[in-house]
């Protein structure tokens, strides 16, 4: 973990209630590029809403957050979406792929509806991880596990200052949620911010840091046992 | 509209691409109708202008309503002195029926210049004379080519009192016989001179021919203009003197009866489509949303904020909208085409095909209502699927 390099995530008293009048959120969280983290929590905690909120899907009740610099409060419902589309990845566990694509065309579909000029990179990076004879298969012939690594390839593929991933090994066997880590450690390598939700002790343990999310707030981060 | 669309209408099932064949139909319908109506009301104008319709005014009589001038004799004659009118010529309505040969009943009218008779056999000259009579070939039964060129005893009514009356007895050469398919009058309706068709509906009200013209008059007459551009103008100086008087050609092209049903038909045939396409719209985009909201979710993680799904379903609705658009209007043009030569057939007139392709605006409507119909039914749709986060709805359903 760099701790010298700016943080690509910065949020302070970020709060968020949901319009039901259920749970609130509060965190406060700094990551930085090739930081890798791991947010745990018992089910229902708002891990996921935390991700929503880091991925611009949500929108903040009170706090700031930056994302590469950029105060997210001040922007417009589309300058979110623009910077979710230029600078973060994201890795949902059961809002898997597009089906009416094939397998490259996922992956391509991360730079935006141009399917065809991202071919080459689709391809290539499907190539690096071992699945250039499925780039072409439709992603509902694929198995679970090969779902998940070409999801992971999507939200990574365009280089994305942060990943953020829900639950990304859940429900696969242990080679393939080896081989998705190690995409996200691949990430966090070339210099993105990865933060993963997980319930999997075993993966939050090869994080960089640890945090709990506990009835709504964030807290009691631990040093994680890898880098 | 997104660039995402073209994706999902090309490659998903449940985008609003189910919308194409209904629409279609609905505007292959529309263009179909348009080429037929418009193709038989192009053959019947040109038919009846083509017969001098073009220089042609029509004066009616109505009975019992004072505002309208009657066409009697004294009126006729003020009317052929307006300027530009070269003739006139009055109808007078009778009957006459066999006396001699078979047994038959038929309507007679004044031979008028808007009268373009059929002729299958023999031929005549306009005005006929007072003896002679044109009839159709055959009616009711009645074979009248053996006939023709023979002068022939008819019976007529002469009424004696309010009530009553006698038969009486009157000789017309047949100089004629026209196709009975042609009943611009009825069936069947035998042809006279003005001077004998007075002569008998004057008996049939039991009065004087020249007594009935004066007082009762023609039930319609024909003027004749001598130009073309002279039309209005004395179509208006008629209807200044009290007489109800229109021209042929304006009727022709505002024909009431079928054709005017057929006008009115296309019109609600233009609203059932753009309300058609406006409720499928609807409907469907709600459905659509609905079903594919986790496909919306993953959209919004990779960038897409919810105005550009609903540009999405918006896309796919003018896709599906202008190819239903496109096929309907060349299926209805292809049918309508086709129809040209039964439809010829029907009507007894030469209808070609390009008659019967449909006009601009009948096929600019139809192609572009489907697309425009459904584009503002997604937005209604729509609207409520979208109202709430995609993403947040796939997570509670997850």
């Amino acid at each position: 973990m760099n701790t010298a390099s700016p943080p690509v995530v910065l949020s302070e008293g970020l709060a968020f209630r949901y319009a039901a009048g259920g749970g609130l959120i509060r965190a406060d969280l700094t990551l930085r590029a090739g930081t890798m983290a791991a947010v745990e929590g018992p089910s229902g905690a708002g891990k996921s809403t935390l991700l929503a909120l880091l991925g611009l899907i949500l929108s903040p009740a009170a706090g700031s957050l930056h994302i590469a610099g950029t105060d997210t409060g001040a922007l417009s419902p589309a300058g979110r979406d623009a910077l979710r589309l230029r600078s973060i990845g994201i890795v949902l566990q059961d809002l898997g792929l597009l089906t009416f694509l094939n397998a490259w065309e996922n992956v391509a579909a991360a730079f935006g509806p141009r399917l065809s000029r991202h071919r080459a990179a689709a391809r290539a990076l499907l190539g690096d991880l071992g699945m250039e004879q499925l780039a072409d298969s439709p992603v509902t012939e694929l198995s679970g596990g090969q779902r998940q690594r070409i999801a992971v390839a999507r939200a990574a593929v365009k280089e994305p200052v942060l990943v953020l991933a829900d639950e990304p090994t859940s429900g696969l066997d242990p080679e393939n949620a080896n081989s998705v880590m190690s995409s996200l450690r691949s990430c966090a390598e070339r210099g993105a911010a990865v933060l993963l939700v997980t319930h999997s002790v075993a993966v939050a343990e090869v994080c960089d840091q640890r945090y709990v999310l506990d009835d709504g707030v964030l807290s009691g981060v631990r040093e994680g046992t890898s880098g | 509209m997104s660039r995402w669309s073209f994706h999902t209408w090309r490659r998903d099932g449940r985008s609003l691409r189910r919308a194409v064949p209904t629409l279609a139909v609905l505007a292959a319908l529309l263009t179909t109708s348009a080429g037929v109506a418009g193709g038989a009301a192009g053959a019947v104008e040109r038919d009846v202008l083509g017969s001098g319709g073009l220089t042609q005014i029509e004066l009616s009589s109505f009975e019992g309503d004072a505002s309208v001038r009657s066409l009697t004799t004294s009126a006729l004659r003020e009317a052929a002195r307006v300027k530009g009118v070269r003739q006139v010529v009055a109808d007078y309505p009778s009957v006459l029926y066999a006396e001699e040969n078979g047994t038959y009943d038929l309507a007679s009218h004044t031979l008028t210049p808007d009268d373009d008779l059929p002729v299958v056999e023999g031929e005549f000259t306009a005005p006929l004379g007072p003896d002679e009579v044109v009839l159709p070939a055959n009616a009711q039964g009645t074979d009248f080519t053996s006939l023709l060129g023979r002068s022939v005893a008819f019976g007529y009514t002469k009424a004696t009192g309010g009530a009553s009356g006698t038969s009486a007895v009157v000789k017309l050469k047949i100089v004629a016989l026209y196709d009975p398919g042609w009943q611009a009058d009825g069936p069947g309706v035998a042809y006279l001179s003005q001077d004998t068709a007075a002569l008998l509906a004057a008996a049939r009200a039991g009065r004087p021919a020249g007594d009935f013209q004066d007082r009762e008059g023609a039930q319609s007459a024909v003027v004749v203009v001598e130009h073309q551009r002279q039309v209005a103008a004395v179509a208006k100086s008629l209807q200044n003197k009290g007489f109800s008087a229109s021209a042929v050609s304006d009727r022709v092209r505002d024909l009431p009866g079928l054709f005017g049903a057929a006008d009115l038909a296309m019109r609600l045939g233009v609203l059932v489509l753009a309300l058609g396409a406006l409720a499928l719209g609807a409907v469907r985009a709600g459905d659509s949303a609905r079903a594919r909201i986790g496909q919306f979710a993953i959209l919004r993680i990779l960038g897409a904020g919810r105005p550009e799904l609903r540009r999405i379903l918006l896309g796919e609705a003018m896709l599906s909208g202008g190819v239903a658009g496109v096929v309907g209007v060349l299926a209805g043009t292809l049918l309508s085409a086709s129809l040209a030569g039964p439809l010829s057939d029907v009507l007894g007139l030469p209808i070609t095909v390009m008659d019967a392709l449909p006009g601009p605006a009948w096929a600019t409507a139809a192609l572009l209502l489907p697309a425009a119909g459904l584009a503002a039914g997604t937005l209604l749709g729509s609207r409520e699927a979208l109202r709430r986060d995609p993403y947040l709805t796939a997570r509670a359903h997850s």
